[in-house]
């Protein structure tokens, strides 16, 4: 009997291995968000981050007028943008929202060290970290628009989520109609999905950060509307965004420095304390 | 014994630092050929499959850690990658490298499981949409990384 169990292991444990060791991905893979594996995470991608940069500093010279006018560029677009969503709405609410023009931005130039290039997991580490003031949430964008989100902080280094990664959910704005919807990657295109067949949405309309997100300010451009797919029952549709940045060629971003508003967070605070 | 392991974990690490910065410099379309792959697939097919699928194993935890990526997803990927190419294996290694069709249909089938898994697996959505495209995606991704690898494989054969 032991000797047929014998002979019996030797031919599948190659098997039984490749069994155990995928099991053991599994779970860690379920095991993401637990705050153990983000500290080996950080751990890791931070030491691994030290070396990356010293590789990169060797093949890219650093240009600061260069940077200053990057930085420049990037402010006026915000700028603009704003401006343009300005000019579509009322006098009424142009007199209410004078009021935030007045914010200033603050962008902390950063440049990539290393990207993972997948098609569900457009993740990229930059050489800026608590040290520079990026904090966890901070939107990353470049001169044309949006680029992702600071999801983990180390020192010196921040690993962003791109628009490209499907854990990436954000709350958008179709401007024209004014249709509040969350864009999100599919692995094959960004996409608006849930909006009513009915809404206003035609080819060219731009799309912008939300004024109902609690995480990224308002306006900040994410592309243009290039399709809209109806589901099944006609009732809803995906609508199709082509990125105004494109994300997988970059080299140089900016981290916008946001304070969550003081009062938002006493709101939620005292919503969760009823 | 403590050079044999340790000098096949150094050059991994190596290759994960080309994978992350440089790679990327020659992405088409998104697409990349994946050359932390290659040197497993080839570890694999030198080793064997119990010894090939552990060290892609902890390769693969080292990718997906310094990547930033879903921890989980490359160990998956690299693993059922690299014990694919271990049924390639023989006793003499250099009988293997100069089967020409013999590598080529190794690196496209595994690097197309290696590609296809990896995506499917960073995908945070339960349901999985447009499966055609990353079929596609796996497809181009495995021809790339083929081409690649026969680039490399052809500039050394003179010494095989």
């Amino acid at each position: 009997m032991l000797i047929f169990l014998n002979k019996i292991f030797s031919i599948v444990k190659e098997y039984i291995l490749l069994f155990v060791l995928l099991i053991i991905s599994l779970i860690i893979l379920s095991l993401n968000n637990k705050q153990e594996v983000k500290k080996i995470r950080g751990y890791a991608f931070g030491s691994f981050a030290v070396w990356a940069n010293v590789v990169n500093t060797l093949f890219t010279s650093s240009n600061s007028e260069l940077s200053a006018l990057q930085i420049e560029n990037a402010k006026l677009m915000l700028q603009v943008n704003r401006l343009r969503e300005f000019a579509l709405e009322n006098a009424e609410l142009k007199s209410l929202l004078n009021y935030k023009i007045e914010s200033k931005y603050k962008l902390i130039p950063t440049s990539i060290v290393s990207k993972n290039i997948s098609k569900t997991q457009g993740v990229y580490i930059v050489n800026s970290g608590l040290k520079d003031s990026v904090k966890k949430s901070m939107p990353v964008l470049n001169e044309r628009g949006l680029v992702g989100i600071v999801t983990e902080v180390t020192d010196n280094y921040s690993v962003v989520q791109t628009l490209l990664s499907s854990s990436f959910k954000i709350s958008a704005t179709i401007i024209r109609g004014n249709v509040n919807g969350v864009a999100s990657w599919n692995g094959d295109q960004l996409v608006v999905s849930n909006i009513p067949t009915t809404s206003d949405i035609n080819k060219g309309d731009r799309v912008v950060t939300s004024t109902l997100s609690t995480i990224l300010p308002p306006s900040i451009p994410i592309g243009l509307v290039v399709g809209k797919e109806s589901n099944i029952s006609g009732l809803l549709s995906e609508v199709v965004i082509k990125p105004f940045v494109d994300v997988r060629s970059i080299k140089n971003v900016f981290v916008l420095a946001t304070v969550k508003s003081s009062q938002i967070d006493s709101l939620e605070l005292n919503l969760l304390s009823k | 014994m403590l050079v044999k392991i340790s000098i096949p974990f150094l050059l991994s690490f190596v290759l994960v630092a080309i994978q992350l910065i440089v790679i990327p410099l020659i992405s088409i379309n998104g697409i990349v050929p994946n050359v932390l792959l290659i040197y497993l697939l080839f570890y694999s097919l030198k080793h064997g499959k119990i010894v090939g699928t552990i060290f892609a194993f902890f390769i693969g935890f080292v990718f997906d850690a310094s990547s930033g990526g879903l921890i989980g997803s490359g160990m998956f990927a690299f693993t059922i990658a690299s014990f694919v190419a271990g049924f390639f294996q023989k006793n003499n290694f250099t009988e293997v490298l100069k089967n020409i069709k013999v590598i080529i249909m190794l690196i496209m089938f595994s690097s197309f499981l290696f590609f296809f898994s990896y995506s499917v697996l960073g995908n945070s959505e339960a349901i999985m949409k447009n499966h055609f495209s990353y079929f596609l995606f796996s497809i181009f991704s495995a021809l790339y990384t083929t081409l690649f690898a026969l680039s490399v494989y052809i500039f050394r054969w003179k010494k095989l």
